[in-house]
């Protein structure tokens, strides 16, 4: 990973190494906007942080603002690269549902004690 | 012996499909029908060396904290599937889908060891016992006096498999293991993944491999210990397997490679170190483009595998290459470091316009071994495996319609199967512990609300 202060507005840029890993290109600073220049081979920094090449760029994982021995996290949407997602339709909660993939009963939601035979979804036992 | 048996006109085929074949799995008898198995376990590594005996038959009785189980029940994909419910003290919540595979066909308790009325049903059940698993951290049962010194003393006959992760003595063996932590200390993540100098850096495996491959050896361990109780001994035994250990039987030539010459091996990603060619290669179209799934919009991968002098030339031949045979015709120029970068990225760029689908049967069609790379989808759809039953759907009592896999292995008179996947924590307490102790509802509604089962 390398970590990266804006020469103008003094957010500390965190490249995380997978986007980052092998990566010559601008990094566009999560605090103001300005372009970077940076070559990175094998997860190391080889050259750079410097004037930017182009107008393509990549976002930083994480930012923060540094005041004193304060850490504000600068992580809002558009200004950091987005974290990685499982699906398109991620939820990252629990997902109801009572129909599987084939269109059988399944018992995948949360029930009522009402609804339980035992320890069985009532569905189930019918 | 004569070699000309008349089999009739039965092909090997026909043979294997009658024989093995799932309709007719469930009129055979169990190799392990009347044994019982206490599993005293959690995550993977001890509850898959339990299952085993479950699929061939064995009673299993798969022994959770009361009301919660075990913390296996709590993971999850992403915290996003789970099935309901987990007990019938907790209908809103469920169980995950990392509890799949590693507890079929058991019959489910809930136990409070900490509890001394607690330690007290567990040595009466294990007095009617033949194997107990655990994986707890190194003397944790031995120190609640449940232990195998304690527990030998009320059934000698009892064989107890302690799933550990670094053995029971040596100056590292305190510490608790996960596969992953297994792994990393017996070697295998330093020899995964892409060499160093192709920019590549130590990959775990996606699967816990250890768990399930050390659930497995210990299972060997207790099946020898069981011969040996019953045709030789009449005793019971401990027996103690190391997940760290486990793995570093996985190792290979690792190991003598640094014994003898002093070399620390090195990772070389999906090529291989003996064969050439022999790896997965990249083609330059996407089987799935419109897929919403990322890694099904990304190229496909195939593995070919044609190390032998003859399969090389062929596939040369295949790829309008026969150049290449100027100077890789034979296995040992092939097998070099710089010949496998050559001729991969020479590869590469052969299927770079084409799906995994069409470079395979480009391939079959010249008779050169390959295969392309399957995601989970495709593997759970597969007609033959699904026809073989290693992939199934079963109508669990419990929880409905589920696909999971079928049993480990297939065995032409006492076949292993699947009955049902798993069951809410504590469904069985009244079936096991009026069977096997004599309790009367009474006696198990008090010890479920004092929280003992």
């Amino acid at each position: 990973m390398s970590i990266l202060t804006c020469e103008k507005c003094g957010i500390t840029n965190y490249l995380d190494p997978y986007t980052f890993w092998d990566y010559e290109g601008n990094f566009k600073c999560a605090g103001c906007g300005e372009l970077y220049y940076v070559k990175k081979v094998n997860g190391q920094l080889k050259e750079g942080p410097s004037e930017a090449r182009g107008t393509e760029f990549r976002q930083p994982g994480y930012a923060e603002k540094r005041e004193g021995n304060n850490f504000t996290p600068m992580n809002e949407a558009g200004k950091v690269s987005p974290p990685a997602k499982a699906r398109a339709d991620f939820q990252g909660k629990p997902i109801d549902m009572e129909k599987n993939v084939r269109g059988n009963l399944v018992a995948g939601r949360p029930l009522k004690p009402e609804e339980l035979k035992g320890g069985i979804w009532k569905k189930i036992l019918e | 012996m004569s070699n000309n048996v008349d089999y009739g006109k039965q092909s090997f085929e026909k043979y294997c499909e009658e024989t093995f074949g799932i309709k007719n799995v469930f009129e055979k008898p169990e190799a392990f029908k009347g044994y019982r198995v206490l599993s005293c376990t959690q995550y993977i590594l001890g509850p898959a060396a339990a299952s085993y005996f479950a699929e061939l038959g064995a009673e299993v009785i798969k022994i959770e904290l009361p009301k919660a189980g075990e913390p296996m029940r709590h993971t999850t994909p992403f915290n996003e599937p789970f099935l309901y419910p987990l007990s019938r003290w907790y209908p809103d919540k469920g169980t995950g889908l990392g509890f799949f595979g590693a507890n079929p066909n058991e019959y489910f308790v809930g136990l409070d060891f900490h509890k001394e009325e607690g330690k007290e049903i567990m040595r009466a059940l294990a007095a009617k016992s033949d194997l107990m698993v655990e994986n707890y951290r190194p003397g944790t049962f031995d120190r609640w006096g449940i232990g195998y010194r304690q527990l030998k003393e009320v059934n000698p006959r009892l064989i107890y498999l302690w799933e550990g992760g670094f053995g029971g003595f040596g100056p590292g063996r305190s510490r608790a293991s996960y596969d992953i932590l297994g792994q990393s200390q017996g070697g295998n993540f330093s020899i995964t993944g892409q060499p160093a100098d192709m920019h590549g850096h130590p990959s775990k495996h996606t699967i816990w491999l250890a768990d399930y491959w050390g659930g497995m050896m210990g299972a060997t361990g207790a099946l020898a210990a069981i011969y040996w109780r019953n045709n030789k001994s009449g005793q019971g035994q401990m027996i103690e397997y190391s997940q760290v250990h486990g793995v570093q039987r996985q190792l290979e030539y690792a190991l003598p490679l640094w014994g003898k010459f002093g070399v620390v091996r090195q990772r070389w990603g999906n090529w291989d170190t003996e064969l050439s060619i022999h790896g997965i290669v990249m083609c330059g179209k996407s089987s799935y483009p419109d897929s919403d799934n990322p890694q099904e919009q990304e190229e496909g991968f195939i593995l070919i595998s044609a190390y032998k002098d003859a399969d090389f030339a062929r596939l040369a031949e295949v790829m309008n290459r026969t150049d290449l045979l100027d100077n890789y015709a034979t296995h040992e120029a092939r097998i070099t470091p710089e010949a496998q970068k050559y001729l991969y990225a020479e590869i590469e760029k052969w299927t770079a316009d084409k799906t995994k689908e069409e470079v395979a049967e480009i391939l079959h069609s010249h008779g050169i071994n390959c295969q392309p790379v399957y995601n989970s989808k495709e593997v759970a759809t597969n007609p033959h495996w699904q026809k073989r039953g290693a992939i199934t759907w079963i109508d669990d009592p419990s929880f409905g319609d589920v696909l999971t896999q079928g049993a480990f292995v297939h065995m032409s008179d006492t076949p292993p199967r699947i009955k049902w996947a798993f069951k809410p924590v504590g469904a069985d307490n009244h079936y096991i512990y009026q069977k096997l102790l004599g309790f009367d509802d009474g006696k198990i509604t008090d010890y479920e609300n004092r929280g003992i089962i």
